[in-house]
């Protein structure tokens, strides 16, 4: 089960997805949410196909996922695991996806961030999501517990 | 000016931290952040190397990387595929990271902590 402690930071923090292919070149791209399936271990991270596109080829062809999700308070851990397989998105997953996205643009209007700056970074809405099931989490906290690893409860 | 441009200065200022994926001799993807890329000229960036960690072991392993940074001004943001190059103890490009990240480090109080170990200047092999 995934722990009680990264569940905020993984439900409403910023993501950012990781994957490489098989001759080890590493992708990465910017998440637009999650759905968390706390009991079985799985999440679904959403994102952009055209800005996943070497992504998704790498988990198709070596199958393995690294999500890095952080707090504005710089709570941070990072999932790595199985990629499962692509989902097609439902309305709840986009709505799952705008109160994500509603949440960050109140942090960053709270710091005056002009609205064109948060759609410049946050972007559009997602359209694919990645499923993961997640083998290990470690604390990537900037602190003494940094990269220590997370039991999975 | 090479791959690196004008443009995509201001996003290697270290406002905003990046986010940097690295990837074992394995195959084990690595996602983390870093606080900041450091422009070295058109076609190299440095990153600093401050601990022994799962970033730096695939490194030695494995010498790409893919950061992405973001321009403050608008936050837009620029992806950065990398290859390892060369790492620097002494010089210019050492000294002025090891001042800035000590000026970091005194401002939170952990003066003297975060010991810059090496620049690492990797090769710039695509922007998009």
């Amino acid at each position: 089960m995934i722990p009680e402690v990264v569940l905020n930071v993984l439900s409403t923090g910023m993501g950012g997805l990781g994957s490489a292919n098989k001759d080890l070149i590493p992708s990465q791209c910017n998440a637009k949410g999650t759905h968390v399936d706390r009991n079985k271990n799985i999440i679904t991270i959403y994102v952009r196909r055209d800005e996943a596109e070497r992504l998704i080829s790498d988990f198709n062809e070596t199958g393995r996922v690294a999500y890095f999700a952080s707090s504005p308070a710089q709570e941070a851990y990072q999932f790595k695991g199985q990629f499962l397989k692509l989902k097609e998105l439902e309305d709840n997953d986009l709505d799952l996806s705008r109160t994500w996205r509603k949440g960050l643009e109140e942090v960053f209007k709270s710091f005056d961030m002009p609205e064109e700056n948060i759609n410049n970074y946050l972007g559009g809405d997602p359209d694919v999501g990645i499923e993961m099931e997640i083998e290990k989490i470690f604390n990537q906290t900037p602190g003494p517990n940094a990269s220590k690893e997370i039991e999975i409860e | 000016m090479g791959l690196i441009t004008e443009k995509h200065l201001p996003a290697l200022e270290g406002l905003i931290p990046s986010r940097l994926t690295t990837c074992s001799k394995d195959g084990e993807p690595n996602a983390t952040v870093i606080s900041q890329v450091w422009y070295v000229d058109g076609d190299h960036v440095a990153l600093s190397f401050q601990f022994f960690n799962k970033t730096r072991k695939n490194i030695q392993e494995n010498p790409y990387a893919v950061t992405t940074v973001v321009n403050p001004n608008d936050m837009s943001m620029y992806t950065l595929d990398l290859k390892f190059d060369h790492s620097e103890t002494e010089g210019d490009l050492f000294d002025e990271m090891d001042m800035k990240l000590e000026a970091i480090a005194s401002m939170q109080g952990m003066s003297g902590i975060y010991k810059l170990l090496a620049a690492d200047v990797y090769k710039v092999l695509n922007i998009s």
